[in-house]
């Protein structure tokens, strides 16, 4: 591969990034390339051992993305950064993947069940109007004490739930950083 | 070498290779060849992410052979991490060695 070839290929597999970011980090390229012919080497001697292009962009997509997310936490972008940092190889598969899955179950959960807690009263409620809901030995207005006890609850649990994700989002781009310190220098 | 083995350690050896004096990419990157079996585009997303965490600032300089070069510099915070990553090293060094000479030698 010839120098234009080798970052004109780079520079296809780095589109997602801004372009004066991904300028930059071709200039790196760019740079060492001409400081590699420089200091004796063949152009496409220096090119070959730079190594394969698409690991190169793989390493610095992980370490855009996982910047991105940690300047601005959004699901998107902490979803975008475990998958970057996925892509890095198979070993990371379970490492990452498997806490990640494992926390975004529990986090459903919670969500499942705070819905239904605040959905469960107004059901009830329509059901006692339209005159179907049975209350057995339940006197009226227990029944809307346990409503609006049931709906309260369902409220915490999704303003819990809600500010968990926000700590998960945090605590996943710091376990993504940790990952990107061991696994790159991929060869 | 053991790929798993190198990844873990490239981050310290750029480092380390910084700490006397600033160096430019392709310095760093031949140094480091030299004594690890790496691919050496590899090397500068460290380099890039070393700098965004702030343990490097980079600085163009002109070089005698042609157009400036970007040259890399350890900063204070990039020192102290530096020894940190040195401690832990020697650390884990001596523990798996003493383990090797224990029960691994004849």
């Amino acid at each position: 591969m010839t120098k234009q070839e080798f970052l004109r290929e780079l520079n296809r597999l780095l589109a997602r990034v801004p372009v004066s970011e991904r300028r930059e980090m071709l200039y790196d390229y760019e740079e060492h390339i001409r400081s590699a012919i420089e200091n004796g080497s063949t152009e496409v001697e220096a090119v070959t051992r730079l190594g394969n292009p698409k690991m190169i962009a793989k390493e610095l997509l992980a370490t855009a993305y996982v910047q991105q997310a940690e300047t601005s936490t959004s699901i998107p972008n902490v979803l975008r950064a475990v998958l970057a940092v996925i892509g890095l190889g198979f070993f990371n598969i379970v490492i990452v993947l498997g806490p990640f899955c494992a926390v975004v179950g529990v986090l459903i959960a919670l969500y499942a069940v705070a819905f239904s807690f605040i959905i469960a009263p107004i059901a009830a409620l329509i059901g006692i109007i339209v005159g179907s809901a049975y209350l057995g030995v339940l006197s009226p207005l227990l029944a809307i004490f346990a409503m609006v006890t049931v709906e309260g609850v369902g409220w915490l649990l999704a303003v819990g739930a809600i500010s968990l994700t926000r700590l998960f989002g945090q605590l996943c781009i710091r376990y993504l950083k940790l990952n990107l310190r061991v696994i790159e220098g991929g060869k | 070498m053991n790929v798993q083995f190198k990844k873990g350690v490239l981050e310290l050896c750029v480092l380390a290779l910084t700490a006397k004096a600033d160096r430019y990419g392709y310095e760093l990157v031949h140094r480091l060849s030299e004594t690890l079996e790496i691919a050496e585009g590899t090397v500068y997303p460290i380099l890039r992410r070393l700098t965004k965490e702030g343990l490097f600032t980079t600085y163009l300089a002109e070089s005698s052979e042609g157009p400036p070069r970007k040259y890399y510099h350890l900063t204070t915070k990039g020192e102290q991490y530096l020894a940190d990553q040195v401690r832990e090293w020697r650390e884990f060094y001596t523990s798996v060695n003493q383990v090797i000479e224990e029960d691994a030698s004849p």
